[in-house]
């Protein structure tokens, strides 16, 4: 079993990224701010809001945090089209919200409203994945691997859907990814992982040029 | 020709199918996703019934909940007549026989539903009964009718628990034991009739599941 040990600070309204090789613990980190994995030791707060902390042993439920994820695959419910999926995440569960709608349109989603995710490309369900993950107005965007599955254009098509999100609701976001090019583009921070452990946190053209 | 074994062999199918339906998702919703230790002990106790003869698992029941055991005498004071020999005691041994032919294709689906799209449930906030109904089920479809099927199909062909059971009263009396008497009483023709007609049904059962199935393994490759 491998220690991970990850010292991290992000702030609001950005897009930070937690960088680093195959297997070092990125999407591990974020799983655990979700809570979908739990620290052994450590605390992970969100303002004034402690979420873990092993020392007073609180362990905030999933729900509580209010996060929105996204995993490199099957993030969509395939029994839904993407209006039920929609649907399905919002807060009463049966209607979607304005400002969901108002997203779907600003990211030009809404032709595949009545499409089922099968019938989506790769590019396509992630583009949906993510305006679903927002529909409950959640305090950050956690985006696990949202790449790797994706051909160049898909690529650009996403870092562009979560830019025009991002300046339209100020949605903060951290994005796990091993590909340099895309942190490049897309990050304002990023932290540097390498053999389980935070080697440095700081802006992508400083950090990534870097040999460690 | 009489059909009434056929009658009773489709009411004691369409029963035993309805009753493994709604107690069998539950079941193996917690065989798939507990994390209770003990859970393989109870997923081997509900398989037993795939490796047991009929003849045993009859023996056991007239042994636990025939006239002179606690359960049969307390269900023969209230309902003024013994689980042996009744509908109700076929039923009952129809229900325990097929309940792993109703378990493993749902538990078979639960375990393989992505983590996750189970993951996302939680994300969004969704109560288990919630996620189970909406996207669960939905998602394990395939695998529920594959085990109504078979359940179904497997309780239309029981003949040894039956008998041990239900003996040849008349509301007992199914088709495949009726073919065993007939047969023995060298009644060919009538043999021949009811035989052929549990064919027809049998093989109309597996068409439709072999159907079923690749349509699963088209879809799963698409």
């Amino acid at each position: 079993m491998t220690e991970i040990h990850c010292e991290a600070e992000f702030d609001l309204g950005v897009t930070s990224a937690i960088y680093g090789k195959s297997g070092v613990g990125k999407s591990t980190v974020l799983r655990m701010i979700a809570g979908l994995e739990k620290a052994d030791a450590g605390l992970i707060q969100f303002q004034d809001e402690v979420w873990f902390d092993d020392s007073k042993k609180t362990n905030r439920p999933i729900a509580a945090r209010n996060i929105g994820f996204v995993f490199q695959d099957f993030n969509l419910f395939p029994n839904m089209t993407v209006e039920g999926n929609l649907k399905y995440a919002s807060v009463s569960g049966k209607k979607i919200s304005k400002e969901t709608m108002h997203l779907m349109e600003v990211t030009e989603l809404t032709k595949l409203l009545k499409s089922y995710p099968r019938e989506l490309s790769g590019g396509e369900k992630q583009r949906v994945s993510i305006v679903r993950a927002l529909c409950q107005n959640p305090k950050f965007l956690l985006l696990d691997e949202p790449f790797s599955a994706l051909d160049d254009e898909s690529i650009g098509d996403l870092m562009y859907e979560i830019k025009v999100i991002q300046k339209e609701i100020g949605t903060t976001v951290i994005v796990v990814s091993h590909r340099k090019d895309v942190i490049l583009e897309m990050a304002d921070s990023v932290v540097h992982m390498q053999n389980g452990q935070t080697i440095v946190q700081g802006p992508p053209s400083a950090i990534l040029t870097k040999k460690f | 020709m009489d059909y009434t074994p056929f009658l009773v062999t489709f009411k004691l199918a369409c029963l035993t199918t309805l009753i493994l339906f709604v107690i069998g998702i539950p079941i193996a919703y917690f065989i798939a996703f507990s994390k209770w230790r003990g859970k393989a002990i109870l997923e081997s106790i509900m398989m037993l019934p795939i490796v047991l003869p009929p003849t045993v698992l009859g023996f056991y029941f007239i042994f636990f909940l025939g006239p002179k055991s606690g359960v049969g005498k307390f269900f023969e004071d209230t309902f003024g007549h013994s689980l042996a020999f009744s509908f109700q005691g076929i039923l009952l041994g129809s229900v325990i026989y097929c309940l792993p032919f109703m378990l493993t294709p749902i538990i078979n689906g639960f375990r393989s539903i992505p983590k996750n799209l189970i993951e996302s449930t939680k994300l969004l906030n969704k109560s288990k009964v919630n996620a189970l109904w909406n996207v669960f089920i939905p998602f394990i479809k395939k695998g529920i009718l594959n085990g109504i099927l078979l359940t179904f199909a497997h309780t239309i062909g029981e003949f040894g628990l039956v008998l041990m059971i239900g003996g040849k009263m008349e509301e007992t009396n199914v088709a495949s034991v009726v073919i065993y008497d007939e047969m023995n009483a060298m009644n060919y023709d009538v043999v021949h009739r009811y035989a052929l007609i549990l064919l027809i049904i049998s093989f109309i059962l597996i068409f439709c599941l072999n159907l079923l199935t690749r349509k699963s393994t088209r879809s799963d490759i698409a």
